[in-house]
C-alpha cells in the first residue's frame, strides 16, 4: 500500500476517478496530500442531555413506542450550528465538535483516504480526535471529530484549513460487495453508532443488571 | 406572513394626522430633525406614494398560500384587502393645491423629499433660500393635518 | 391603569422580549441593523404614547397596534435560526432580490431593507414580504422578510419559486410600480379576454371551456364563483406579471418549480380563486414567454447530442411541447414579449441582473458533476496545478439540476441507481454552498492583490 505523490493525485482528480471538491488554492495540494478545510456545521455533544453514553441507547427494538425515545436520544445528544462564512464558532477547552469538511470527497474502490491534523492547528491545540479513515468508494464530506486540547477556546472560521487527507493505494480494487452503500452520500456529520454489529454483547431488555 | 393589522378598519388618517403633526414640529424647530427621522421618512414614503399614484394595495398570499384550499374555493373568502387611502389622498390633493398650486407632482415631491431629507441631517437648512421653501413645506404639512382632521 | 399607562407598560414588555431574543443565534441578515431598527421604532412610539390625550381614542388604537406589529416582529426574529433554512441559497436570494427592492425616497437613512429569513410550515409557506403597510406609522428602514417552507429546507430547486415572491416585493416600490402598470401590466391588458372583469367573466363562464373548467364549474354552482370582481382581476395580473418576474429573474427552474408546486395543490390545473388565475392559463402565458426568450429551442445546437436531449426532455416537461388549447391562451405572442422585455429593462436599471441561459460548457459541467454524485459547481482542477475555478450563477446550478432530474441515468458517467429528487437537491445546496466558498475566496484573493 503506497501513499500517492502530487504528480499522481492530479492525474487521478484530472480523469474524475477521485473527487476533492472545490480546491479552493493552489497551496491545498501538498507534496503528497491535500488540506481540507473546514465546513460549516458544528455538532458538540449536549453536556446537559446525557447523563452518560449509554450502548443501551444505540440499540433499538422493534417496539413502535420505542422509536420517538430513539430518535429523541439521539436528536438530543448533539447541539447543530450551522455557521455561514465569515461567522466565527468557539471551540471551548475540552470540547469536542463533529464537523465536515467543506470538500466533497469521492474515492475509486481501489484508494483509500487518512485524515489527519495540520501541525499549525495542533500546535494551538486543535486535535483530530483519531485519524479518521475513508474507504474506498466513499462519497461524501469528511466528518471530522475537533477536539481543543489547549487552556483557552480557538476561533474556528469555515473554510480554513484544518486537516490533511492521503491517499493510500490498495493492492487491489475493493470488491463491489464490500463498498457497502457504495451510493449512500454523506452530506452530514455523521455521528457514530457504537453499537451496531455488537448488539449480542448488550445487556438484553429486562434482564436484572 | 404578511403583517396585517389586526385592526380590520383602516387607521391610516389617523397615522398622518400624527406624522403631519411631527414634521410640522421639525419645520417649526429644525434642530429636532436628527431624532424624528422615523415619521420624516415615513411621510417621505407616503410623497412617494402620491408621486406615482401608488396607492391602492393589496396584502398578497404566497404563491402557494393563494392555492390552498381554503383559499381558493369561493370568491367570498377573498383575502384581498384593499387600503382606502381615499381620506389621506384628498388631503394631499387639497394641500398641494393650497400652497403648491401650479406645481406638478413630481415637482412636489422632490422638492419636500429635498426638504426633509435636509432637516433630518440637520444640514443646508440655514440657507436664506431654504427658509422660504421650508416655510412653504411647513404650511403645507399644516394644511394636510388639518385637511386629515376634516376628513 | 389608562390605556395610555398600559401602552408604555407594554412598551417594556417588547423591549424585554428584544433582549431575550438575542440569546439565540441567527445566521441570515443582519440582527445589529435589525436590532438598532427596532429600537428607533419602540422608542419613537414611547416617545408618541407618553404625551397622548388620553382621550385621543383614534390615536390610542393607533398605537396599540403598531405595537402589536413589533411584537410580531420580534417573535419571528427568534424563529430565524440558520439550520432551519438553506441559508446559502438565502443568500444568493438577497443578492437578487434586495437590490430591487431598494427605496429612493430621498433620506439618509433609507435604501437597503433590513433582511430576515426564517422558515415556516409547508409547501404554501413560501413568502416573501416587505413592508409596505400604509397605515403603520412606525417604520426607518423597511424589513424584508423570507419565508423558507420548514419542510423543504434543502430542496433548492424548488425554491426557484421564490422569484414570483421576488415581483410582490418590487411592486411594493412606488417607481417600480408606475413602470410595471403601464409597461407589463397594461400591455397584458390591453386585449384578449381579460381586458375587463366583465370580459373575464365572460371568460370564465364560456361554455366552449375545457371539460375540467366544466366539472368545476359544476361543483360551485353559485354564480359568484364566476363573477370576476375587480380585487380578483387587479389579483389575477398581478399573479401573472410575478410569473413572468419569476420567470426573467431564475429562468427554466421557475417554470419547473413553478408546474410542480402548483400542480401538487391544483392537479387539475384549471382551478380559480380570489387571488389566483387557473394554471393552465399561466402557463400558457409562460409558454410564448420562453418562445420570445428563446428557450424552446436552446440546446437544439449543442455539440452534447446527450445534454442536446436531455434539455429537450426538460421542454417538453416544464415549457411544453405544443401551443396552448384556445381557452387557456390569453394572450398574444406580442403582448407577452413586450410584458417580458419591460420586466428585463425595469432589472436591469435596478441592477438586479436578469436569468441568462448558460453556455453550452457550463451546462454540461454542471450536468456531469451531479451524474457522478459530486455538488455541482464552478470548481475545475482538469488544467495545471492550480485549480482554474470560475464563478458560475447559482441559477445556473439550479438548472442543471432540474435537468438532471429529468435524465439522470443518460450520462454514462452516471452510475448505479437513478439519483432521487431529494438527493439531487442535497447536491445543488451543496454546490451552491461551494461555488459561495469559490466566489469568496476569489474575491478576497483579488482584493488582497489590489
Amino acid at each position: 500500500m503506497s501513499a500517492l505523490v502530487k504528480a499522481e493525485i492530479l492525474r487521478q482528480i484530472k480523469e474524475r476517478r477521485l473527487v476533492v471538491s472545490p480546491i479552493l488554492s493552489d497551496k491545498q495540494i501538498g507534496a503528497s496530500s491535500i488540506d481540507l478545510r473546514l465546513g460549516n456545521v458544528f455538532l458538540m455533544v449536549r453536556a446537559r442531555g446525557l447523563s452518560h453514553v449509554d450502548p443501551m441507547q444505540f440499540s433499538r427494538s422493534d417496539d413502535p413506542d420505542d422509536d420517538h425515545a430513539w430518535e429523541q436520544a439521539r436528536k438530543q445528544k448533539h447541539e447543530r450550528h450551522e455557521v455561514p462564512f465569515e461567522k466565527c464558532f468557539l471551540l471551548h477547552p475540552g470540547m469536542l465538535a463533529l464537523v465536515p469538511s467543506l470538500e466533497w470527497v469521492k474515492l475509486p474502490p481501489n484508494l483509500q483516504g487518512l485524515v489527519t491534523a495540520r501541525s499549525s492547528w495542533a500546535r494551538e491545540g486543535l486535535s483530530i480526535a483519531t485519524a479518521t479513515l475513508i474507504n474506498p468508494g466513499y462519497k461524501g464530506v469528511i466528518t471530522l471529530e475537533l477536539a481543543n486540547l489547549g487552556q483557552i477556546p480557538i476561533g474556528l472560521y469555515p473554510g480554513f484549513r484544518i486537516a490533511q487527507i492521503v491517499f493510500h493505494e490498495l493492492n487491489a480494487a475493493a470488491a463491489e460487495k464490500d463498498l457497502t452503500s457504495q451510493f449512500d452520500m454523506a452530506f452530514e456529520p455523521i455521528e457514530g453508532d457504537i453499537v451496531r454489529g455488537d448488539e449480542p454483547f448488550l445487556r438484553q431488555q429486562g434482564a436484572e443488571s | 406572513m404578511a403583517l396585517i393589522s389586526m385592526y380590520e378598519r383602516d387607521n391610516s388618517r389617523t397615522v398622518y394626522r400624527i406624522l403631519a403633526d411631527q414634521a410640522v414640529k421639525c419645520f417649526d424647530n429644525p434642530s429636532i430633525g436628527a431624532e424624528e427621522k422615523i415619521p420624516l421618512a415615513n411621510l417621505a414614503r407616503l410623497l412617494e406614494r402620491y408621486r406615482y399614484d401608488a396607492f391602492s394595495d393589496h396584502v398578497a398570499l404566497g404563491i402557494l398560500e393563494a392555492l390552498s384550499a381554503k383559499n381558493s374555493a369561493l370568491g367570498a373568502d377573498s383575502r384581498t384587502a384593499v387600503r382606502h387611502m381615499e381620506g389621506v389622498i384628498s388631503a394631499l390633493e387639497a394641500a398641494h393645491a393650497r400652497v403648491y398650486g401650479g406645481i406638478s407632482r413630481e415637482d412636489l415631491v422632490r422638492t419636500l423629499q429635498d426638504l426633509l431629507a435636509r432637516i433630518a441631517s440637520s444640514s443646508g437648512i440655514d440657507e436664506p433660500e431654504t427658509r422660504q421653501k421650508l416655510e412653504n413645506a411647513r404650511r403645507f404639512f399644516v394644511a394636510f393635518a388639518e385637511g386629515l382632521k376634516s376628513a | 391603569m389608562d390605556t395610555r399607562e398600559f401602552l408604555l407598560n407594554e412598551c417594556e414588555n417588547v423591549r424585554n422580549t428584544l433582549r431575550e431574543v438575542l440569546r439565540h443565534e441567527y445566521a441570515a441578515g443582519d440582527s445589529k441593523a435589525f436590532y438598532r431598527e427596532f429600537c428607533e421604532r419602540l422608542a419613537n412610539l414611547k416617545k408618541l404614547i407618553e404625551p397622548v390625550d388620553p382621550a385621543d381614542a383614534s390615536a390610542l388604537a393607533t398605537f396599540a397596534s403598531e405595537l402589536s406589529l413589533l411584537s410580531r416582529l420580534v417573535h419571528q426574529i427568534e424563529r430565524s435560526h440558520a439550520g432551519e433554512f438553506s441559508w446559502p441559497f438565502s443568500e444568493c436570494l438577497q443578492c437578487l432580490a434586495v437590490p430591487i427592492c431598494k427605496e429612493n425616497i430621498g433620506l439618509p437613512t433609507e435604501g437597503d431593507p433590513i433582511i430576515r429569513v426564517y422558515a415556516d410550515g409547508g409547501l404554501d409557506s413560501y413568502k416573501i414580504n416587505l413592508e409596505n403597510d400604509l397605515s403603520v406609522l412606525n417604520v426607518g428602514r423597511r424589513i424584508f422578510t423570507i419565508v423558507f417552507p420548514r419542510t423543504l429546507k434543502h430542496q433548492v430547486l424548488l425554491h426557484a419559486i421564490f422569484g414570483h415572491e421576488i415581483g410582490h416585493a418590487a411592486w411594493t416600490i412606488p417607481s417600480h410600480r408606475a413602470k410595471l402598470k403601464s409597461e407589463v401590466l397594461q400591455p397584458l391588458y390591453a386585449h384578449g379576454r381579460l381586458t375587463s372583469t366583465s370580459s373575464a367573466t365572460a371568460w370564465l363562464r364560456d361554455l366552449n371551456a375545457p371539460r375540467p373548467v366544466e366539472e368545476i364549474r359544476s361543483q360551485y354552482p353559485d354564480p359568484y364563483y364566476t363573477e370576476i370582481d375587480r380585487d380578483q382581476w387587479d389579483s389575477w395580473f398581478q399573479e401573472f406579471m410575478c410569473d413572468l418576474f419569476g420567470m426573467v429573474t431564475f429562468g427554466p427552474s421557475f417554470l419547473a418549480a413553478h408546474q410542480t408546486l402548483l400542480l401538487t395543490l391544483d392537479p387539475t390545473g384549471y382551478r380559480w380563486g380570489p387571488q389566483h388565475p387557473p394554471y393552465a392559463s399561466r402557463k400558457a402565458m409562460l409558454w410564448r414567454a420562453s418562445k420570445h426568450l428563446g428557450w424552446d429551442t436552446y440546446g437544439n445546437s449543442f455539440d452534447d447530442a446527450i445534454l442536446s436531449a436531455n434539455v429537450g426532455h426538460f421542454r417538453d416537461a416544464y415549457i411544453g411541447a405544443s401551443i396552448p388549447g384556445p381557452w387557456e391562451d390569453l394572450f398574444s405572442q406580442a403582448q407577452v414579449a413586450t410584458a417580458v422585455d419591460a420586466l428585463v429593462a425595469i432589472l436591469r436599471a435596478a441592477s438586479s441582473e436578469p436569468f441568462g441561459m448558460p453556455d453550452e460548457a457550463t451546462l454540461l459541467q454542471l450536468v456531469r458533476m451531479l451524474g457522478e454524485r459530486v455538488p455541482p459547481c464552478g470548481s475545475d482542477l482538469s488544467g495545471a496545478e492550480k485549480p482554474s475555478n470560475r464563478a458560475i450563477d447559482f441559477r445556473h446550478i439550479l438548472f442543471g439540476g432540474w435537468i438532471a432530474s429529468i435524465s439522470a441515468d443518460s450520462r454514462p458517467e452516471a452510475k448505479g441507481p437513478e439519483l432521487e429528487f431529494s438527493e439531487i437537491n442535497k447536491l445543488c445546496e451543496m454546490g451552491i454552498l461551494h461555488q459561495r466558498a469559490i466566489d469568496l475566496h476569489d474575491t478576497r484573493k483579488k482584493e488582497a492583490v489590489s
